[in-house]
C-alpha cells in the first residue's frame, strides 16, 4: 500500500474561522478527489485547560443533488498532548477536513490528511424512499441480492431527512459458504430520531453474496442518498 | 489517540416496571423448600429485539428484616430446557425498597431473537424476588469488549460462595483464594459478595478487591476499592459502588482470589463472615 500524504499543514494557527486542510485556507472545500483519506490532527503547541477545538470530516454521499455534511468530529480540548487520528474513509463526493478554534485562545496545529488508496463507487441510491419495507441499497428495490463483487467495502447513509419519531436500521448481508451457503445479517445499525452526522460503516469485506438494505421500522417514510463504496 | 465513531443509536430492551415501583423487573419465585436449589425458571424477556452486547442485572427483594438470605441467580438463554448463561449471581440480602438491591452488568453478546430468562434461590425458601434486566446493543458493532460467557468461580454448597473475613474497622483484608486454577482465558471479571448467615446484620460498607496470581497477588486492573456493597440494619445488601467488569487478562490456569474490608465490626460468627464469588467473561 503506497502511502501518500495528500494535504500537509504544518504549524497552522487555528482561529474561530473555521480552517479546510484540503485548501490550506479557512475557504471551505468540496474535493471530489476520491481516495481512502485519514486525517491526523496534532497540537503542535501545548494545549490548556480552557482550549477547546473542532476537528470533523465533511462528505457528500450524492455526488448530484447531495448535501456535503459532517461526518464525524472530535472535539480537542484542554491540555491534550496527543494526537487524534480518525478513522480512514472512503471519500469522493465532496469532502474536506477542518479544524476551528472554541474557545479563547489561538493554537498552532499540525494537520495531515494522508491517502491510504483508491476507492470507487459501485452502488448508490437517490431520494430512495424508505417504508417498512427493506429495502436493497444495491437495486433500490424490495428484491434483496445476492452481490458476487468481493472487495472491501464501505456503506454511506445521508439521513438528514429523519426526525423525532423515526427510527431506521441498516444491515449487511454475506453468504460464507461460495456453493451453497445462506445469506445472513452480518451487522445492523440502528437510528433514531434526527440524525447529527451522516453514517458511514467500518470497512467491511464481502465476497461470497452479499447485500446492504434499509427498512423503516417505526415513524415518517423517508428519501434518503446511499452509496456503497469500495476498496478500488 | 484513534477515535471511535458513535454513529446511529444504541437500542434498549428491559422488563423494567415502567411506572414507579417497589417491585422492579419480573417475579422469580425461589425454590419452594429446597435452600441450595433454584426456584422456576421464569421468563423475562421473550425474545431480544436486537443483537445485545451488554446485559444490565437487577435484583431486588429477596432479603428481609431478621432473616438470612444467601442466595443465587442465574440468568439462562432460549426456550425450555434453558442454557444457563450467567451462573450463580450472589443475591443475598438483595434489598428492597429503602435499599437498592444487587447490580451487575456484563458485557455480553446475547443474539437478536433470544429468549431471555431467571431462576433463584436460597436461604429464603418459598418467597420471590425481583429480576430487571435491561439489554443494550443494535449498533453496527458493539459499544464495548464484549464476551459470549460467564464463568463463576468460588461457589460452595448453594447457597454458599467463599467464606472471606473482611479486614474490620477500615482495615484491609488478607487475600483469600477463589479458585486455583482458571478453566479457560478470561477478559474481564467482578464479584458477588454477599452478608453472612446473621439475622441482626448492621449498617457497613464492604469493599472488595480481586486479585490474581500466587502470593502476593497482584490486584485486578490495578484497581483498589471501587466495589463496594452497603448492608443495614434490615439485614439487607445492596450494590453501591461500581457494577460492571474489570477488563484484564487472565488466562487460563490463573490463580484468583479476593479480599474484603469493612469499615465497622464484621457481622457473622466463626469464619461466615461474608462471601465472595468471582464472574469471569470469556470470548
Amino acid at each position: 500500500m503506497a502511502i501518500t500524504e495528500s494535504y500537509g499543514r504544518d504549524g497552522v494557527s487555528i482561529t474561530n474561522s473555521e480552517y479546510s486542510v484540503v485548501n490550506g485556507s479557512t475557504t471551505p472545500a468540496t474535493s471530489t478527489t476520491s481516495g481512502i483519506y485519514q486525517f491526523i490532527v496534532d497540537p503542535a503547541v501545548a494545549m490548556v485547560k480552557g482550549d477547546e477545538f473542532t476537528a470533523r470530516i465533511m462528505e457528500k454521499v450524492e455526488l448530484t443533488g447531495g448535501t456535503q455534511r459532517q461526518a464525524c468530529q472530535f472535539k480537542l480540548c484542554n491540555a491534550i498532548d496527543r494526537a487524534v487520528e480518525f478513522p480512514p474513509l472512503m471519500l469522493m463526493h465532496g469532502h474536506d477536513q477542518r479544524i476551528v478554534r472554541n474557545s479563547a485562545n489561538s493554537r498552532n496545529f499540525d494537520l495531515s490528511v494522508r491517502r491510504l488508496g483508491n476507492c470507487a463507487e459501485l452502488y448508490e441510491q437517490d431520494g430512495l424512499s424508505v417504508s417498512g419495507t427493506e429495502l436493497s441499497l444495491t437495486g433500490g428495490t424490495s428484491s434483496l441480492q445476492s452481490i458476487t463483487t468481493a472487495g472491501v467495502f464501505q456503506l454511506w447513509l445521508d439521513l438528514n431527512a429523519m426526525a423525532k419519531g423515526d427510527e431506521f436500521r441498516a444491515r449487511c448481508y454475506e453468504k460464507v459458504d461460495t456453493s451453497a451457503g445462506t445469506k445472513r445479517v452480518l451487522w445492523e445499525a440502528t437510528f433514531y430520531d434526527a440524525q447529527s452526522e451522516i453514517f458511514y460503516s467500518e470497512f467491511t469485506t464481502l465476497y461470497a453474496g452479499w447485500e446492504m438494505t434499509i427498512i423503516k421500522l417505526a415513524g415518517t417514510d423517508r428519501a434518503i442518498d446511499a452509496s456503497i463504496r469500495y476498496a478500488s | 489517540m484513534r477515535i471511535a465513531p458513535f454513529k446511529g443509536g444504541l437500542r434498549y430492551q428491559d422488563n423494567f416496571t415502567s411506572a414507579g415501583s417497589s417491585a422492579p423487573g419480573t417475579t422469580v419465585p425461589a425454590h419452594a423448600t429446597v435452600n441450595s436449589s433454584k426456584g422456576t425458571v421464569t421468563e423475562l424477556l421473550a425474545s431480544l429485539d436486537f443483537d445485545c452486547y451488554e446485559l444490565f442485572i437487577y435484583c431486588t427483594g429477596y432479603g428481609a428484616a431478621a432473616a438470612t438470605s444467601k442466595g443465587f441467580l442465574s440468568i439462562y438463554v432460549g426456550a425450555a430446557t434453558e442454557q444457563v448463561l450467567i451462573p450463580d449471581l450472589l443475591i443475598g440480602g438483595a434489598g428492597g425498597a429503602g435499599l437498592g438491591g444487587k447490580r451487575w452488568r456484563f458485557p455480553i453478546y446475547i443474539p437478536a431473537g433470544t429468549r431471555v430468562s431467571a431462576a433463584l434461590g436460597g436461604e429464603r425458601t418459598g418467597v420471590n424476588a425481583n429480576v430487571a434486566i435491561m439489554a443494550v446493543g443494535g449498533t453496527m458493532s458493539p459499544h464495548v469488549v464484549c464476551g459470549s460467557k460467564v464463568v463463576t468461580y468460588g461457589l460452595g454448597t448453594q447457597p454458599d460462595a467463599t467464606n472471606i473475613t473482611p479486614g474490620a474497622s477500615g482495615a484491609e483484608g488478607s487475600f483469600t483464594e477463589i479458585t486455583a486454577s482458571t478453566t479457560e482465558n478470561h477478559i474481564a471479571v467482578m464479584p458477588s459478595w454477599q452478608p453472612p448467615t446473621d439475622t441482626t446484620l448492621n449498617a457497613r460498607i464492604y469493599s472488595v478487591d480481586i486479585g490474581i496470581g500466587s502470593a502476593t497477588e497482584a490486584i485486578i486492573g490495578r484497581l483498589e476499592g471501587p466495589y463496594i456493597y452497603q448492608t443495614n440494619a434490615s439485614e439487607q445488601c445492596s450494590t453501591d459502588g461500581y457494577d460492571g467488569v474489570v477488563y484484564a487478562d487472565i488466562p487460563s490456569g490463573s490463580r484468583l482470589a479476593a479480599r474484603v474490608s469493612n469499615n465497622g465490626t464484621n457481622d457473622g460468627s466463626g469464619a461466615d463472615r461474608g462471601q465472595v464469588a468471582l464472574h469471569c467473561l470469556s470470548l
